[in-house]
């Protein structure tokens, strides 16, 4: 199982107000708040931490598929953070899960799985289309490109089919690929990544 | 509070997040804000807070977890208005 989530920093810039009364203390416990205040640009570290609460619960809905809304549950502990990577775990009381994240000025993104040091392919989408539909056409093609290629199998028999709770595989000439994949996308940027075993 | 009155409220709340319109024009009781609505996650914690700020009351992270629906909102808002 692996989850990922990817948030367009200039988007989130627009859609939400993260410095307003109550919203930090609503999303991040303690110790992450003082990450927050601690880190140069707290605005990322707002997103970063966002994106592996947000790939935690994915991987966690995998897991149990019960939709709730409990960021603050979520609880992370960063491991290691430079400009460009970070990694760390998350906690939901006994659901634990470690977390790759990858940072920039225009995006931040989480990569979440259930083991450490877990190998994927992965790839950050920038969009070339406005639309919604497009986007995930988009970030879907990028998927099975890179799956084919890593598989060895031919590219026009794979696709992509979200089961009844919204969860994505992969299928190779029908059959349920046994790799697990997750998609996010978010503004103008879309992420697919793919457990390799 | 009676119920047209809160989701009037509830409406005016959603719309500057709301990313599917078809579906807040049709918005009702089951209505989903995440699935139907298509609101970003991040900004259902925005519609926490306006309803928050909008009816006066506190909602606790055990309600909060629950909010995901038009009805589930309602019932949390009937509740904390009838603790007040």
């Amino acid at each position: 199982m692996i989850g990922n989530d990817i948030v367009d920093l200039t988007i989130a810039k627009i859609e939400s107000e993260w410095n307003r009364p109550r919203f930090l203390n609503k999303i991040f416990t303690e110790k992450e708040q003082q990450y927050i205040r601690e880190y140069p640009r707290p605005e990322r570290m707002v997103w970063l931490l966002w994106s592996m609460k947000e790939s935690a619960y994915k991987l966690h809905f995998q897991h149990n598929k019960k939709r709730f809304y409990a960021p603050k549950k979520f609880s992370c502990e960063m491991r290691y953070l430079n400009e460009e990577e970070g990694c760390g775990k998350v906690f939901f009381g006994d659901f634990r899960c470690f977390t790759q994240s990858a940072l920039s000025d225009k995006f931040v993104y989480t990569i979440t799985s259930l083991e450490k040091n877990k190998k994927y392919l992965s790839q950050i989408i920038k969009m070339r289309k406005p639309k919604y539909n497009a986007q995930h056409a988009e970030v879907y093609s990028g998927a099975i490109a890179q799956f084919a290629e890593y598989s060895g199998k031919s590219h026009d028999k794979i696709y992509i089919k979200k089961n009844d709770y919204g969860i994505p595989f992969l299928y190779f000439k029908d059959e349920k690929a046994k790799t697990d994949i997750s998609i996010s996308h978010h503004g103008n940027y879309g992420a697919f990544a793919i457990e390799m075993s | 509070m009676n119920k047209d009155k809160i989701i009037a409220e509830l409406k005016k709340i959603v719309k500057p997040y709301v990313q599917d319109n078809a579906s807040f024009d049709n918005l009702a009781e089951d209505t989903d804000f995440i699935n139907d609505l298509k609101i970003n996650s991040a900004n259902l914690v925005d519609v926490i807070l306006d309803v928050e700020d909008a009816f006066e009351i506190e909602i606790d992270n055990e309600s909060m977890e629950q909010m995901l629906t038009v009805k589930a909102t309602m019932d949390i808002i009937n509740t904390k208005l009838s603790e007040k």
